[in-house]
């Protein structure tokens, strides 16, 4: 699997999820059964690239906020959020649509 | 994350908060069923938005006000179901006050005209919780795992038990004597069933 700036990504519905105080927490849906001994904590920045994650954004966009809104390298914003999207995309939690 | 020295990055600058975007961290098996991690409001919420999307829960028991037929550290298979279908004896994941959820049976069924309402309680508590919404009801108690056993709540055998249950669950001192009793006859039955099957074949 790879993720370029180009590519829009959009939520899995084969997953829940809730924003809880500060975090997103994600329960991945297999065969119809939600496990919460399996579930996914989201937590400082990552509530917020899971939020821009809208099936319309590209990869490039989200970056671009992300820059824009925390103190941050472009570089590093870049790379931090690609590893992001792969990570989610490798749990199932995200789709690309294009 | 209280407690955490992690959770005092906030405010500071994006490499301390980086470290964290990339750890997506999964949750110990253990520390959900102890609930260290996941906050009542927290697990409510989850189950709410679970049940309410069609797909089933699971996740493991805690507390013991549902003892012997629930015990801590079971593994429970939550069905969203209609309230329409609800009946008297079935275990339901419910809120119970303000927004703590309980798996508790139902002892009684209110007008459906006036929009259905229930009365529970946990088989091992001395009072009710009252009665609650239908609209509270998050969904019924299918199955529960239990080491390596399967127990289905949906059989026959179980919601004649768990309805004779709930019939005497207002006779509390007399409520778990019962049970052994019916419970072994039930068995008992049970096994005469099975008796006669394989003499008849």
């Amino acid at each position: 699997m790879s993720v370029s700036l180009e590519d829009v990504y959009s939520k899995s519905s084969s997953l829940v999820h809730r924003a809880v105080a500060d975090e997103a927490i994600l329960v991945p849906i297999r065969r119809d059964v939600a496990d919460l001994d399996s579930i996914y904590a989201l937590e400082g920045v990552g509530p917020r690239i899971w939020e821009l994650v809208d099936g319309r954004r590209t990869v490039g966009d989200i970056v671009s906020s992300i820059v824009a809104e925390y103190d941050v390298d472009p570089a590093i914003a870049e790379a931090d959020v690609l590893e992001f999207v792969l990570e989610i995309q490798s749990l199932g939690g995200l789709e690309r649509v294009k | 994350m209280p407690g955490n020295p992690d959770s005092l990055s906030e405010g500071l600058s994006f490499q301390k908060r980086r470290r964290r975007i990339l750890s997506t961290s999964r949750f110990p098996e253990q520390t959900i069923a102890e609930g260290h991690e996941l906050s009542g409001a927290q697990f409510a919420a989850l189950a709410r938005a679970v049940l309410n999307s069609g797909a089933s829960l699971r996740f493991r028991a805690r507390g013991g006000s549902m003892y012997p037929t629930l015990q801590q550290g079971d593994i429970l298979l939550i069905r969203p179901v209609s309230a329409h279908w609800l009946s008297k004896g079935d275990i339901v994941l419910c809120q119970a006050g303000s927004e703590r959820l309980v798996a508790h049976r139902i002892l009684g069924v209110g007008s459906r005209q006036k929009g259905s309402r229930f009365l529970v309680k946990g088989d091992h508590c001395g009072s009710q919780d009252g009665w609650v919404a239908g609209t509270t009801v998050l969904g019924r108690v299918a199955q529960v795992e239990r080491g390596q056993q399967n127990i289905s709540l949906e059989s026959k055998r179980y919601r004649l038990l768990g309805y004779l249950i709930a019939c005497l669950s207002p006779l509390n001192v007399w409520q778990y004597p019962a049970m052994v009793w019916i419970y072994r006859l039930l068995r008992r039955l049970g096994s005469h069933h099975r008796v006669l099957c394989t003499g008849a074949s």
